[in-house]
Order: C-alpha cells, then structure tokens, then sequence
C-alpha cells in the first residue's frame, strides 16, 4: 500500500482512479483508511465476491501472508478493456 | 456481475466505499481510466 501511495500521483496524472478492493469488513476497511489517510477509494469485499469474480486468489500462507502482490487491471472505455500484471516489488502503471 | 470471460469489457462490480457510498466500477465508464487493486490484506 505505501508503493501505491508513493506512485499515486502518477495515476492521477494519467487521469486514473485508483480503486482498492481488500478482503477486510466493512469497519475494519474504514478504520485503516482514516487512520492511514489514504487518497484511493477503497472497497471493502469480505466476501470476496468481486475478488473471486475476477480471479484473485485470497489463500494465505501458514507462516504469514504472502508477498505483497498485487493484481492490477486497467479498463478504458474503449481499446484496453481489461488488463492485468503482478508485480512483487513495484507499482507499475500498466500502457493505456 | 458479468461474467469475464464473456465480457470484452471489465466486470463491473457494486461495493461500498469507506464512507459507505455504493460505488459501481460502471460509474467510471466513459469518464476516466480505473486501476483496480485487489489487496491481500493490511490487518
């Protein structure tokens, strides 16, 4: 999350929304925005509907979470309608 | 939701922000580029 902070500036200069989706309850979601003062829209998906729906996987590890991945997927209206990439170590913004 | 492999566009989706507003991914069509973010948890 503080990867996607620091490179947020660069989505709002492509004109992006940055959108977060996370697995916590509803009040465990807001709770951590306002405490960490986050400049995304979050949305809370306990159930993991939309997660799920677009293929994310939400197993964890039994030792801790697993690395940090993120699953990006970039909707343009027109051409680019769906994509997606991983990344372990940097937030990249994917060629609109 | 649509189903995304038939779809040729993003799923689109209804969850509720941080302030409790329904937010659609479909409210954003035709007006700007998302970047969707699936975390895997900050707790």
């Amino acid at each position: 999350m503080a990867q996607l902070r620091r490179d947020y500036e660069q989505f709002v200069a492509r004109d992006a929304k940055v959108v977060v989706i996370g697995p916590e309850d509803p009040k465990a979601f807001r709770d951590y925005w306002q405490k960490e003062n986050l400049p995304f829209v979050g949305l809370a998906d306990p159930t993991h509907a939309v997660a799920n729906h677009y293929g994310q996987e939400v197993s964890l590890l039994k030792l801790g979470r697993m690395p940090a991945l993120m699953t990006m997927a970039m909707k343009r209206v027109k051409n680019i309608l769906l994509k997606r990439y991983r990344s372990r170590n940097r937030t990249r913004i994917a060629a609109a | 939701m649509a189903d995304r492999r038939d779809a040729a566009m993003a799923p689109d989706f209804e969850l509720a922000d941080t302030a409790g507003q329904l937010v659609r991914l479909s409210d954003y069509r035709g007006k700007q580029h998302v970047v969707l973010v699936f975390n895997r948890g900050f707790t």
